[in-house]
């Protein structure tokens, strides 16, 4: 979580890199909800994720856990993207 | 942005806190430590090129490729115009909000609710789906919560019989994935409990509908009309409870590992046909599904049947439409099944593996389904890998040699007078003959349409195989020169290897017609190939093969004097050999004829040459024959040989079309004639016969000047046979 702060200075790319390979959570226009790991994108924002879950409704609200839909390799096209959020792995060591 | 506190690290158990274990799976379930981006995302993005992309190095665009689009209705199954506006709700939902029966069902719901499971499972076998098939009847997905004893018991019959189908599809292995989906995404399919016990509780399920049965009877005689309609439906679901009992019967005594239920196997066969147009007739009585809304994936069914149960469990690929069978359909379907399966078991009467070949050649020829084609493999090679679960390959394959080419070092009398070393070689030879014999009978199980490109492949295994039967042979010759100058040796196991060569390269050419890949500008190298060089090396192999066996049969009759007693066996072997020469000559002579037909017609003008920018005959020729380059016996005709051969300088008087069609008369006639000798001919051979004698007419007419001006192109009619057209102009 330190990421954002520590490259005020960075480029836009050095930032896009620096989430490379990591998990992304993104809300698309139609309410469904995507989790996958963050592979590649462009200019447009097109976004690709890879070994990719779709949630219906947002995972962690409501009551019941629901079963995602394993879609594997999947493409959001940027425009179809309301909201991004990225997982700040802690930069310590895990057992 | 959440602070949680590093002091975890203190506890020295990292995971406690960055994870959270679920009981049940006793699995890491990783906890995400979410952050928003968008913004910074939105604008990290403007840096970026029109057209650059931005990833690490191990991730290309051929990966990208592959990647499905969200948010495109072609592509992306879970969009909501994919999704359907009506609940779905699975089993244990339906049954306690009362949309679905499990007690207390009524006969047409149930003769309903079999019929439609039958409809599932026959479009499954087509190729489709067991989500969108199969499991979209509710009640499979938990039979045990199913009270009602008939339903309960059919649903645990169906599961067994579908488990056991798809474990001779995957042990087979002769499916494509056009022929069958193999995955079960993980249900149950009745496991806990073993076949014998599902068959006799069907048969108690069978007992309690008989007894009801009669009962039924004495009312109906009694005079009570409704009981007329309760008679009819009981006895149908009786009637579709025997069936399905008698299926499942039947798979179980296919799969026995020595092939020892084979024969029960073909009685319950016939039992089940008995019960065919009985479930056909009362298909009426059961219960049809409601008019409902029918979209793309979507289609009215009845009660405790849902189409879009298992949307989540399908790969995310395009979104994919099953068409579910009719009743009547699936029904006729399973009558032409079961009488597929009773011809796959006659391979059992088969002594060798040329015999084998024969019965797997016919069958394929009929186009089967997977499912006969996966039995008749199993039947031959079963999982044990002893042929018909009894002889070890080697000795079989021993066998067959024997039978084919008696090459003295297998003979019965030979046994003492031979070497451990040439022992040795001969053994170490059958066993490497193994795999690719057993891989022309495993394309022989494939459907048509893939088999071509096996036979390719298979050539190189086959070609490796021929040049160590011919080191065998060459020892053999040696070690027989040293011992006994006097009688030669042939070269037997080159010549059993052959035939298998030149029955592939048959295999392989042939297959172009049936997959109609040639153009008819093609059919003169391809006919000339077939008559002047697969079809005169296949008849000298087989005549070769012969004189070794009668070879060794004098030799043996003149070093033992007395007589060998098997006098009616020869016969029929020879008998067997002779026919398949006959056999052999009348088809080449019926390329022959083809041959000439087309070169006269190309001489007159009728048959158009292509005239495209880059063809090339030598290379289109070369494809064609690609495959035999590495083929030392027969070797390739090179474009240019072909072209020497077949150059029509080499006469002494140009010949005209006339000369050519009188020519190719004279082939089909012989043919004919050929076709006509042999003893029961089959259907086939009867309708070839036909097919050669309105060719010899044609050709009669043509030679005699018959539209001789007509620039009209011919056409080349397969309706009749797939591989022998009936020539029109």
């Amino acid at each position: 979580m330190l990421q954002v702060q520590m490259c005020g200075a960075c480029t836009g790319k050095e930032l896009l890199q620096s989430w490379l390979n990591k998990s992304m959570k993104i809300k698309m226009t139609d309410g469904r909800t995507l989790i996958g790991l963050f592979l590649c994108t462009d200019k447009d924002r097109n976004v690709i994720l890879g070994s990719c879950e779709e949630y219906l409704k947002p995972p962690g609200e409501g009551g019941k856990k629901e079963e995602p839909r394993i879609l594997g390799l999947a493409m959001v096209p940027g425009h179809h993207i309301v909201s991004i959020q990225v997982d700040a792995l802690r930069d310590v060591k895990l057992l | 942005m959440s602070q949680e506190s590093s002091s975890n690290v203190q506890d020295g158990v990292q995971q406690s806190k960055d994870c959270s274990r679920d009981d049940k799976t006793a699995l890491y379930i990783p906890k995400y430590n979410w952050e928003c981006i968008t913004d910074v995302f939105v604008e990290a993005c403007k840096d970026l090129e029109l057209g650059e992309l931005l990833h690490d190095s191990t991730f290309g665009l051929f990966e990208a490729m592959s990647a499905i689009e969200m948010m495109d209705e072609k592509m992306d199954a879970g969009m909501m115009c994919n999704q359907t506006k009506r609940p779905v709700l699975d089993l244990h939902t339906s049954v306690d909000t009362g949309l679905v029966k499990v007690t207390g069902l009524t006969y047409p719901e149930l003769i309903g609710i079999m019929d439609s499971s039958l409809s599932c499972m026959v479009t499954w076998l087509e190729g489709h789906s067991l989500a969108q098939t199969v499991f979209t009847n509710l009640y499979l997905h938990d039979p045990h919560k199913v009270e009602d004893k008939p339903l309960r018991t059919f649903c645990l019959c169906k599961l067994k019989i579908v488990d056991l189908l798809r474990d001779r599809i995957n042990k087979a292995g002769v499916y494509e994935e056009e022929d069958f989906q193999p995955l079960t995404y993980g249900f149950k399919m009745g496991g806990d409990l073993t076949d014998v016990k599902v068959i006799s509780t069907m048969k108690e399920v069978e007992e309690d509908l008989n007894r009801a049965l009669r009962h039924l009877k004495g009312q109906v005689q009694e005079g009570n009309a409704e009981s007329t309609i309760e008679y009819q439906q009981c006895g149908a679901v009786c009637t579709r409870v025997k069936f399905f009992k008698g299926l499942l019967s039947m798979l179980v005594a296919l799969s026995k590992d020595k092939c020892e239920g084979v024969p029960q196997a073909k009685k319950l066969i016939s039992q089940i046909l008995e019960f065919i147009e009985p479930i056909r007739s009362t298909i009426s009585l059961g219960i049809v599904p409601e008019d409902r809304e029918i979209t793309k994936n979507d289609y009215p069914t009845i009660m405790g049947f849902d189409p879009l149960i298992n949307q989540r469990l399908l790969p995310p690929t395009f979104p994919r439409y099953t068409v579910i069978h009719t009743r009547e359909g699936a029904i006729s379907y399973v009558k032409k099944l079961l009488h597929r399966i009773d011809t796959a078991t006659a391979v059992l009467n088969a002594s060798n593996i040329q015999e084998v070949f024969e019965v797997f050649r016919e069958f394929s020829d009929t186009s089967p389904c997977v499912v006969s084609r996966s039995i008749l493999q199993l039947m031959f090679l079963p999982p044990s890998r002893k042929v018909f679960g009894v002889h070890t390959l080697t000795d079989f394959l021993k066998d067959s040699v024997r039978a084919f080419v008696m090459p003295p070092v297998l003979s019965p009398k030979a046994h003492t007078s031979i070497s451990v070393e040439v022992k040795q070689y001969v053994d170490s030879l059958m066993t490497r003959a193994v795999r690719p014999i057993c891989t022309v009978l495993q394309v022989l199980g494939h459907n048509r349409a893939r088999q071509r490109d096996k036979w390719a492949h298979l050539l190189d295994d086959l070609v490796t195989l021929q040049d160590e039967a011919d080191k065998v042979d060459g020892y053999l010759h040696q070690v027989q020169m040293k011992a006994d100058p006097s009688h030669q040796l042939g070269s037997s196991f080159g010549t059993w290897v052959l035939y298998y060569t030149i029955h592939v390269m048959l295999a392989y050419t042939l297959s172009g017609f049936e997959l109609e890949l040639y153009a008819p500008y093609e059919y003169h190298y391809v006919y000339w190939y077939l008559y002047e060089l697969l079809y005169s090396w296949m008849y000298s192999t087989i005549q070769r093969a012969e004189s070794f066996v009668i070879e060794h049969e004098a030799y043996i009759e003149s070093s033992h004097s007395k007589k060998g007693g098997k006098k009616a066996k020869k016969k029929k072997r020879s008998k067997a050999v002779q026919r398949e020469l006959v056999i052999c000559q009348a088809q080449q002579n019926m390329f022959g004829g083809y041959y000439k037909a087309v070169v006269g017609l190309k001489l007159g003008n009728k048959l158009k040459e292509p005239n495209f920018e880059f063809d090339r005959e030598e290379v289109r020729y070369s494809h064609r024959f690609a495959p035999f380059g590495n083929v030392s016996t027969p070797p390739l005709v090179p474009y240019s040989q072909y072209k020497e051969i077949t150059g029509l300088h080499r006469y002494s008087a140009q010949p005209s079309a006339s000369d050519m069609y009188s020519a190719a008369c004279k082939y089909f006639h012989q043919a004919k004639t050929l076709f006509e000798s042999v003893q029961n001919p089959s259907e086939e051979i009867t309708t070839v016969i036909r097919i050669a004698k309105m060719n010899f007419v044609l050709m009669k007419l043509l030679s005699g000047g018959h539209k001789e001006d007509s620039k009209d192109p011919p056409e080349f009619d397969f309706s009749q046979h797939k591989l022998y057209p009936v020539i029109k102009v």
